[in-house]
């Protein structure tokens, strides 16, 4: 609660010009940020670059915030949010790569304990979420990476809590779904290869 | 029962799977700087006023000569 009432006066004193004030709302946010549109796009060059442009937009439009009625966070999450779609948008036009199955190269984690099946179940787990429609993966990387409620993530999505927990509940069944799919021709694999042997 | 089982698997494996990440630190000062330093840098919209004048201008010069055109023609 303090740290809401302490955006408000950064916003209003980065809206009077404070730019202090806004680089201490910027050092809050910046890395949330980040991370939303770095598991949206799977791209750390494109992260970079969407996470600058949000910013920019921001302190450009600082000013006209107050009338929003959602927290400093939420109205960063829409604009993050409203370029990322922006960004596939375009990214479908030049059709450089099938957006469905495309698993980016960034998308490899160094898990500290080296651990192969680790890796291969994140990445598993990513792929299926990536499967997902845009507002099904908002709401799974809202949730899971940056930790936020069902109330919060609703204001972000222009929804009430309980269409979130609705939404929820369809998200984590398609989930399992696309999990399924992917482990489907593994399994088959599998049971020719017993055959054969 | 089994649905709820399946569920809670997942969204463990959705805890330990999804972890927030960090960015390069020289991004997030650079870009700190380039904002906090940008104060008198704005993009701003294009002005339309010199597009209207030269549309208008081509408008009335392409109508002149019609004109010329038609007098002597």
């Amino acid at each position: 609660m303090s740290e809401q009432l302490d955006d408000i006066q950064l916003i209003e004193d980065a809206g009077n010009g404070d730019n202090e004030a806004f680089g201490i709302l910027y050092e809050r946010y910046v890395r949330k940020i980040y991370n939303y549109i770095y598991y949206r796009t799977g791209n750390i060059n494109e992260a970079e670059d969407l996470t600058a442009k949000v910013f920019h937009r921001a302190f450009r439009h600082i000013e006209t915030y107050n009338q929003r009625g959602v927290p400093f966070s939420a109205w960063l999450y829409r604009i993050a949010h409203n370029l990322v779609a922006n960004w596939y948008r375009d990214r479908s036009r030049k059709k450089e790569v099938a957006l469905d199955d495309q698993l980016p190269s960034s998308f490899h984690f160094d898990f500290p304990e080296s651990s192969l099946e680790k890796s291969q179940e994140s990445e598993k787990m990513i792929k299926a979420i990536r499967r997902l429609p845009p507002e099904r993966q908002q709401l799974i990387i809202l949730k899971f990476v940056e930790g936020l409620s069902n109330t919060e993530i609703g204001m972000i999505m222009r929804k009430s809590e309980g269409a979130i927990k609705s939404l929820y509940h369809r998200t984590l069944e398609s989930l399992r779904k696309e999990i399924e799919k992917i482990e489907q021709p593994k399994k088959n694999e599998k049971i020719a290869k017993g055959r054969l042997s | 029962m089994n649905e709820q089982y399946s569920y809670s698997v997942m969204e463990n494996s959705l805890v330990s799977n999804l972890i927030p990440v960090q960015p390069n630190p020289d991004f997030i000062q650079n870009l700190g700087k380039r904002l906090l330093g940008s104060s008198n840098i704005y993009i701003e919209d294009r002005n339309h006023s010199l597009a209207f004048v030269l549309i208008s201008l081509g408008l009335f010069i392409g109508a002149f000569i019609v004109w010329l055109f038609r007098k002597h023609g």
